[in-house]
C-alpha cells in the first residue's frame, strides 16, 4: 500500500512545477497559432480566429521549407558532431592517465563561458580582417585564407556556428558519459577480461548497451537544444548573409519579436514542435525495444 | 561528505526561505503604499524608463537631479528612474505592455514612435505641448516621426546623425582632398587604391544607415504617404524607382571594385568604425560618440581625423535618428507625467542630457548654443540636424530594421547573386504588402 | 586501466593536448584580450602576449558598474535552482527510474513537451503569469522558471541514471534488512552520485548563463544577473569589447573554480561507492 503512493509522493514536487507553469502558456501558444493576433490585435484585445490560415501561409512559404531544412540539416549536424566528440573525449578521460583531472576541469570552460561572450569571441577568432584563425592559417602556408570572409556564405557561416555550438556542448555530453562509464560495476569488465575481452570488445559490448538509456536521452536531448539554437547564431550572424543561416527558432523569435506577429510566430513554434515530435516518436520507439529486450 | 553536502543544502535552503522571506515583505510594502496613494491625491509614483548610456553614473546622477527639481513642485511623488538596455528594450517594452506593466514614461528609440503610436499604447500630446507653447519648436526630423495620423505622440528629446569622417594622413599620401561629390568619391578611391595599403569608403553590407539616405542623395525617396481608391492615405514604397537603382548600384559598386575588403560583406557599421580606428580604411561615416570611440580606441588618431558633410549628388541630407519621450496610454497619472516630460525638455536640461549622450537637443531652442554651432567638431554635425530627415514615419517601419529588410538584399546584389533591379523590386513589394496591413 | 603500451601514451597524451588547447584557446583569447588596451585588441598583427597589459578595463567594470551585485544574484539564483532543482528531480528520476508506474512514458514524454518549445514565444504568456504573481522583476521569479525549465532535463538524467543501476544491488540491501528509504542513502546514491553532480553542474550552469527570461523579468538594476550585465557593454552607437571580454572572464573564472571543487568530491564519491560494493 505504501509502496504504491511512494512514487507518486516523489514525483509531486516536480509534476507540480512543470504543470503549473508550462501548460498554460503551451495551451496559449496552440490557442494563438489559430488567431490573427498582430501589433494592432496586443493593447486592443480584439483578434480573429483564423482556424489553418496561419499553418496555410506558412506552409505555402518556400522560405519556411528553406529554413526548416537549414534547421534540420544543420541540427542534426551538430548533434552528431556533439555526440562523437563527447564521446571521445569521455573514453580519453576515462583512461585516467596523469592530469586527466586537469583535462577534465578543462573543458568545463566551454560550457561555462556565458553563450553571448562565446559567440562574440568566436565571431571576431574568424573575423576575416583581424581573426586569429585566418592569421594562423596564413602562417601555416594556407595563402588563400588571407582576409578570407568566412561569414560570406551560408555554408562557412554555418560551418563556423557548427565548431561554436560543438565546443560548447561537447563537455556536457562528455561528462554525462563519464559520469555513465562510472555507474558500471567493475565486476563486469573483470569479468570480461577472464574471457579475453579486447578494449574495444568491453566499449562496444557492455559500455555502450549498458549505458544505452543514457545515450539515447542524451542524444534526444541534443536534438531539441540544437534545433532550437538561437543565441549563439543571434549574436554570430543574426540569420545573414541574406537570411542565410536562418533558422526556425530565429524565424518564430523575428516574427514575434520584430513584426509583432505573435499568431504567425505560435505557428511557427507549433510546427517546430511537430518536427521535434517526429524525433521523439522515434525515441519512443527505441525505448520500448530497449524495455522490451529487459523482460 | 554527504555531511557536507546536507550543510551546503541547508545553508541554501535558509537563504531561498529568507529570500522569499524578504520579497514578500516588499510586496506588502508596496500593496499598502499603493492602498495610501489611493486616498490622498498629491502621492503618486512615476517609472520612467530611459535607455542605458555609455556611463552609467552620471546619467543616474542626471536623473536625480531633475527628479529632485521635480519634487520641489511636486513633493509626494516618487519617480522611479529605470535604465534599460538597448538590445532588449523593444523586447521589454512589447512584453511589459503586453503584460499591463508599462511604465508611464519611455524614451523610445525615434523608428518605434509611429509603431507604439499606432497600437494605441501612447497618448495623444498635441494639447500638453500646445499648452507649453512648443508647437513649432522641434527639430523638424524628429518632429516627423513623433507625429502619427496627424498628432504628436512622442516629444523629440535628443537626436545624432552621420558625417563623413576621414583620416587626414591617409588622403595625403593619396594626393587627394576630401571628397565633396559621388563623381570625386570615384576619383579619391582609386587615389587611395593605388596609393596607400588603405581601403576606401565603408560600403558594407550591414548598414542601412549608410545605403539608405544615398537613395536621398540621389533624388529618390523611400516610400511617400499617396492616396488610395478609398480615399485613405497609404503608404508606398519608392525603393525600385530609378533614383534608388542609380544609389544602390553606386554603393555596391564601391563594394565590388575593393572599396572595402571582401569581408565586409558581413561587416556593420561596428565593424567598419574598428577597421578606421586601426588606419586601415580612409573615410567611414560615424557619429558623433563614435568619433568619439574611435579617438580613445586610437589616440593617435586625434590630430589626423577630419570631419566634413556627407559627398553629394543631388543633395548629401543626413539620416537623423535619435530617441523621443513618450507618455504611456497605461499610465494612470498622465498630467504628472507631462509635467516631468516638460522638466526633461526644459532648455538647460535638455541641452545638458545631449551634451552628457554626446547627441544633440530635440528642440530647436536647446539646439540654438554655442556649445554646439561653435565647436568645430560639433557644429559639422549641428548643421545638419535642421535640414536633415528621418525614415517614413510607418507604423512598419520599426519592423522593416528589426528584420533587416535592407541587409539580405544588399549582400545578395554584393555577393552578385541578384541584380539590383531584381532585389529593389522585391524590397517594394515586401515592403509594400507589409504597408497594407496598416491600419491607418 | 594498466596495459598502456608507450604508443598508446603517445596517443593519449597528444589527444588530450589537443583537445585542452581546443577547450580553452577562445577563453584564453579572451582573457588576454581583456588585458589589452582597446586598440591593441583589434589590431591586425594579433599579440599573444599583451605589449602594455593593463587592467583598465576591471576597474573601468568595478567602477562603473554594480559588478559585484551582479554577481552576488547570479550566484544566488544559479546555487537556489541548483540545490532545490536536484533534489526534486532525484526523488522524480527516481521515481521513475525504479517504479513500474502506469503511465509513466505519459508522464516522460508530458515532462519532455516543455523543453520543445522555443522559448522566445512562451515568454509573453510567462511574463502575463509572473506578473499576476507579483513576481516579475524579482529573483524568486527567476528562481521558479529556472526550476520548472531545468527540472524536465534533470529528471531525465537522473531517471536513466538510476535506472542503470543494476537492481539486483538493491535488491540484495532490501534482503539485507534495509528499507527502502536507507537502501536508497546507502546503496543507490553514492553510485548515482556521479549523475548527479553532472546533473547539479548542468542546473547550475544553465541558471548562471540564462538570459532570455532574465533579461524578460528583471529591470531594476540591483536584481540583475551577470548575463544581463554583459549587454551593458552595448550602447546604442557603441560597443566597449575590451569591458566586455573582462566581464566576461570574470563570470567565467569563479564557477571553474567552484566546480574544480566540485569535481574532486564527485570523484570521492565513486570512490566511496565501489567500496561499499
Amino acid at each position: 500500500m505504501k509502496n504504491r503512493w511512494l512514487p507518486w509522493l516523489l514525483l509531486a514536487p516536480a509534476l507540480l512545477l512543470i504543470i503549473g507553469l508550462t501548460i498554460y502558456p503551451l495551451l496559449y501558444t496552440l490557442f494563438l497559432s489559430f488567431q490573427h493576433y498582430d501589433m494592432y490585435s496586443m493593447l486592443s484585445g480584439e483578434t480573429k480566429w483564423v482556424g489553418f490560415e496561419n499553418y496555410r501561409q506558412t506552409l505555402t512559404d518556400p522560405f519556411f521549407w528553406k529554413v526548416t531544412r537549414n534547421t534540420v540539416l544543420f541540427g542534426l549536424a551538430c548533434v552528431m558532431g556533439t555526440m562523437v566528440v563527447g564521446l571521445c573525449v569521455a573514453l580519453l578521460l576515462h583512461t585516467k592517465f596523469k592530469g586527466s583531472n586537469i583535462l577534465g576541469i578543462a573543458i568545463l570552460v566551454p560550457w561555462v563561458f556565458p553563450a553571448v561572450a562565446g559567440g562574440i569571441v568566436w565571431r571576431w577568432m574568424f573575423h576575416d580582417q583581424y581573426g586569429i584563425a585566418n592569421f594562423f592559417l596564413v602562417k601555416l602556408g594556407f595563402e588563400k585564407f588571407q582576409g578570407f570572409a568566412w561569414f560570406n556564405s551560408s555554408f562557412t557561416a554555418f560551418f563556423i556556428i557548427f565548431l561554436m555550438i560543438v565546443w560548447q556542448s561537447f563537455p556536457f555530453i562528455a561528462i554525462s558519459l563519464l559520469a555513465g562509464f562510472q555507474t558500471i560495476p567493475n565486476s563486469l569488465y573483470e569479468a570480461a577480461e577472464i574471457d579475453g575481452a579486447t578494449g574495444w570488445d568491453k566499449l562496444t559490448k557492455i559500455t555502450l548497451p549498458m549505458l544505452k538509456p543514457l545515450l539515447l536521452i542524451l542524444f534526444i536531448l541534443s536534438t531539441i537544444w540544437d534545433f532550437k539554437i538561437f543565441d549563439q547564431i543571434y549574436v554570430m550572424t543574426e540569420g545573414g548573409p541574406a537570411r542565410g543561416t536562418y533558422v526556425l527558432a530565429l524565424y518564430s523569435w523575428n516574427e514575434a519579436i520584430n513584426a509583432l506577429n505573435f499568431g504567425m510566430a505560435s505557428t511557427i513554434a507549433m510546427l517546430m514542435f511537430v518536427l521535434l515530435i517526429i524525433f521523439i516518436t522515434i525515441y519512443v520507439y527505441f525505448m520500448r525495444e530497449d524495455e522490451a529486450v529487459k523482460s | 561528505m554527504v555531511h557536507r553536502l546536507r550543510m551546503l543544502s541547508f545553508f541554501l535552503f535558509v537563504s531561498m526561505v529568507f529570500i522569499i522571506g524578504c520579497s514578500s515583505n516588499q510586496e506588502t510594502g508596496k500593496k499598502d503604499e499603493q492602498a495610501k496613494k489611493s486616498e490622498s491625491d498629491e502621492t503618486a509614483e512615476l517609472t520612467v524608463w530611459i535607455m542605458e548610456t555609455g556611463s552609467p553614473e552620471e546619467a543616474e546622477a542626471y536623473f536625480s537631479g531633475v527628479t529632485e527639481q521635480f519634487n520641489e513642485m511636486y513633493p509626494h511623488v516618487t519617480v522611479h528612474v529605470q535604465f534599460i538596455p538597448w538590445l532588449s528594450a523593444h523586447q521589454n517594452l512589447i512584453t511589459a505592455m503586453a503584460g499591463g506593466d508599462a511604465p508611464d514614461i519611455s524614451e523610445l528609440g525615434t523608428t518605434w514612435n509611429p509603431e507604439f503610436a499606432a497600437m494605441g499604447a501612447l497618448m495623444n500630446l498635441d494639447d500638453v505641448t500646445k499648452e507649453w507653447g512648443l508647437e513649432d519648436g522641434w527639430v523638424p526630423a524628429l518632429e516627423e516621426v513623433g507625429t502619427y495620423d496627424g498628432s504628436l505622440y512622442g516629444v523629440p528629446w535628443y537626436a545624432g546623425l552621420r558625417q563623413l569622417i576621414y583620416n587626414e594622413e591617409i588622403l595625403k599620401e593619396a594626393e587627394v582632398d576630401v571628397p565633396t561629390t559621388y563623381d570625386e568619391l570615384q576619383e579619391v578611391g582609386k587615389a587611395i587604391l593605388e596609393k596607400t595599403d588603405a581601403y576606401v569608403y565603408p560600403a558594407v553590407g550591414i548598414s542601412q544607415h549608410f545605403v539608405l539616405p544615398m537613395i536621398w542623395h540621389f533624388g529618390g525617396e523611400l516610400a511617400v504617404q499617396e492616396e488610395n481608391e478609398d480615399g485613405d492615405m497609404k503608404w508606398v514604397s519608392k525603393v525600385n524607382e530609378q533614383e534608388a537603382i542609380d544609389a544602390i548600384e553606386y554603393y555596391t559598386n564601391m563594394y565590388k571594385e575593393g572599396f572595402v575588403p571582401e569581408g565586409a560583406l558581413n561587416w556593420s557599421v561596428l565593424e567598419a568604425r574598428q577597421a578606421f580606428a586601426q588606419e586601415d580604411l580612409a573615410m567611414t561615416i560615424d557619429v558623433a560618440p563614435g568619433v568619439q570611440a574611435m579617438i580613445s580606441e586610437n589616440p593617435d588618431l586625434e590630430n589626423k581625423i577630419g570631419i566634413a558633410p556627407l559627398p553629394k549628388e543631388k543633395n548629401n541630407i543626413s539620416f537623423v535618428g535619435g530617441s523621443n519621450l513618450a507618455i504611456f496610454e497605461q499610465s494612470p497619472h498622465k498630467d504628472l507625467a507631462a509635467e516631468y516630460v516638460k522638466l526633461l525638455i526644459s532648455e538647460e536640461n535638455i541641452r545638458k542630457w545631449a551634451q552628457l549622450t554626446g547627441f544633440f537637443p530635440g528642440t530647436l531652442e536647446g539646439l540654438d548654443d554655442a556649445v554646439f554651432t561653435d565647436d568645430p567638431f560639433l557644429s559639422v554635425f549641428a548643421e545638419a540636424m535642421v535640414e536633415g530627415k528621418s525614415y517614413p514615419a510607418s507604423p512598419s517601419w520599426g519592423r522593416f530594421e528589426g528584420e533587416n529588410l535592407f541587409v539580405s538584399p544588399i549582400q545578395e546584389i554584393m555577393s552578385g547573386e541578384r541584380t539590383v533591379k531584381e532585389a529593389l523590386d522585391d524590397i517594394a513589394e515586401m515592403m509594400d504588402n507589409i504597408f497594407l496591413t496598416e491600419t491607418k | 586501466m594498466r596495459y598502456k603500451t608507450t604508443l598508446q601514451k603517445i596517443c593519449i597524451y597528444s589527444l588530450a593536448v589537443i583537445t585542452f588547447i581546443v577547450a580553452l584557446f577562445p577563453f584564453w583569447w579572451m582573457m588576454i584580450s581583456s588585458l589589452k588596451p582597446s586598440h591593441e585588441i583589434f589590431s591586425k598583427v594579433p599579440t599573444f602576449w599583451p605589449r602594455n597589459v593593463t587592467f583598465e578595463h576591471y576597474t573601468n567594470i568595478f567602477v562603473r558598474a554594480n559588478f559585484w551585485g551582479y554577481f552576488k544574484n547570479s550566484l544566488l539564483v544559479a546555487g537556489t535552482v541548483t540545490v532545490i532543482g536536484t533534489g526534486i528531480a532525484s526523488l522524480a528520476g527516481y521515481a521513475l527510474g525504479r517504479f513500474p508506474l502506469r503511465g509513466k512514458e505519459m508522464i516522460l514524454l508530458t515532462v519532455l513537451f516543455v523543453q520543445m518549445f522555443p522559448l522566445v514565444v512562451l515568454i509573453i504568456p510567462l511574463f502575463i503569469i509572473m506578473s499576476q504573481l507579483n513576481l516579475t522583476n524579482s529573483l524568486v521569479g527567476l528562481v521558479i522558471t529556472y526550476l520548472t525549465f531545468s527540472l524536465p532535463f534533470c529528471i531525465w538524467m537522473l531517471r536513466s541514471y538510476f535506472s542503470s543501476i543494476p537492481i539486483e544491488i538493491e535488491e540484495a540491501a532490501l534482503i539485507d534488512g534495509c528499507t527502502r528509504m536507507q537502501a536508497f542513502r546507502k546503496v543507490i546514491f553514492p553510485l548515482a552520485w556521479p549523475g548527479i553532480s553532472a546533473t547539479s553542474i548542468f542546473a547550475f550552469i544553465t541558471a548562471w548563463n540564462e538570459f532570455v527570461f532574465a533579461v524578460t523579468f528583471i529591470k531594476d538594476d540591483q536584481l540583475r544577473t551577470l548575463p544581463l550585465a554583459l549587454q551593458q557593454f552595448f550602447s546604442r552607437f557603441t560597443a566597449d569589447y575590451g569591458g566586455l571580454m573582462a566581464a566576461s572572464t570574470i563570470a567565467t573564472i569563479p564557477v571553474l573554480l567552484f566546480f574544480m571543487f566540485f569535481q574532486k568530491r564527485m570523484t570521492k564519491g565513486l570512490v566511496q561507492g565501489s567500496v561499499k560494493h
